[in-house]
């Protein structure tokens, strides 16, 4: 209970002491949605929408396709391997967006 | 403090000890709450749900609960219109006493939000605890995820400066199309490219459907994970 307990506590701290400090955390432009816009600079509007619709229908389809009783990652590499590439797309595409 | 003054003031607390403990009773027994307490009693988290990456989903809970109350604070100085939006976030920076400290970790709880939040789907996702039984467990976090960041997407649209045209235009770039549907296409006024429709949409979404919503799928999701435990580990 005591871990919860600091964890919370140093977010809490965290929070507030970056809160006195300035304003923003990250500035201008988002980090978390550079990617999404250089992808639809890039290619299409309609190409990133059908993009963010497939990731978050694949991620809520996962537990009917990755259906093994095993839960170690090096024992589900393809799915593991998905969401790498994943991560991997959505970080070129931010890199590239902040270029 | 001497033995005297501390029995004098135990004795001075006494009549707020027992007040207090009255008062506790008399909700427990007519909430229900009785039930619930002797349900969790006993519980313990598990040894390995103690490692700091099992406590993500809390961190974002906490994040949660900071935005509301600097959110609902925030909310009332706050002038959902074209020419009103920025004067308003001036006068809450700058005259409105705490308004800056308020902005302001109203600003960082969103990113810590995000950044939990994400790490929070990975964890799951790495030691494979959306399996059977905790399907739906995961399709709900899945969810707010989603409106987490509609959230930050909305919340940028508010201040009505550079970050907020940035938001109209990937909102409007990315599910502009979504307002042609029939009869439905008005709810998704946040993504017009218009940038009256956008703030009042933005607003509205911010304000009163994300945080229903949100509320909704965390309680869902809470009873889930009190119904099936935390997964166990590795």
């Amino acid at each position: 209970m005591e871990e919860i307990g600091v964890v919370f506590l140093i977010t809490g701290i965290i929070l507030i002491a970056a809160a006195l400090r300035r304003p923003e955390p990250f500035g201008f432009p988002s980090i978390f949605f550079v990617g999404v816009l250089e992808m639809i600079d890039l290619v299409s509007p309609l190409f990133g929408a059908l993009v963010v619709f497939a990731v978050v229908i694949l991620l809520l389809a996962m537990p009917f396709l990755d259906k093994s009783e095993e839960k170690h990652p090096r024992k589900r590499l393809i799915f593991f391997a998905i969401i790498l590439a994943l991560m991997a797309f959505w970080a070129a595409f931010t890199v590239m967006g902040f270029l | 403090m001497d033995k005297e003054s501390t029995g004098a003031l135990s004795k001075a607390l006494l009549p707020l000890g027992k007040m207090f403990t009255k008062s506790r009773d008399w909700i427990i027994a007519r909430s229900g709450l009785e039930r619930f307490m002797e349900e969790t009693e006993g519980k313990t988290v598990p040894k390995h749900a103690l490692n700091p990456a099992y406590c993500l989903g809390g961190v974002t809970l906490v994040a949660f609960l900071i935005l509301a109350l600097t959110g609902f604070f925030l909310a009332n100085y706050y002038e959902p219109s074209e020419g009103g939006a920025q004067r308003s976030i001036q006068i809450i920076s700058t005259e409105l006493p705490f308004g800056f400290y308020a902005k302001s970790i109203h600003s960082w709880a969103a990113n810590v939000m995000v950044i939990a939040v994400l790490l929070h789907v990975l964890r799951v996702f790495i030691t494979g605890s959306y399996k059977n039984p905790r399907e739906l467990t995961w399709m709900g976090g899945v969810i707010l995820l989603v409106f987490t960041f509609l959230f930050v997407l909305t919340g940028y649209v508010l201040p009505m400066d550079e970050r907020s045209e940035f938001a109209i235009t990937s909102m409007s770039g990315a599910f502009g199309w979504l307002r042609g549907i029939p009869h439905v296409g008005g709810v998704f006024n946040w993504a017009s490219d218009t940038v009256g429709e956008a703030l009042t949409g933005s607003y509205w979404m911010h304000v009163t459907v994300l945080p229903i919503a949100i509320i909704l799928f965390l309680l869902v999701h809470f009873y889930l994970i009190r119904k099936h435990g935390i997964s166990g580990p590795l």
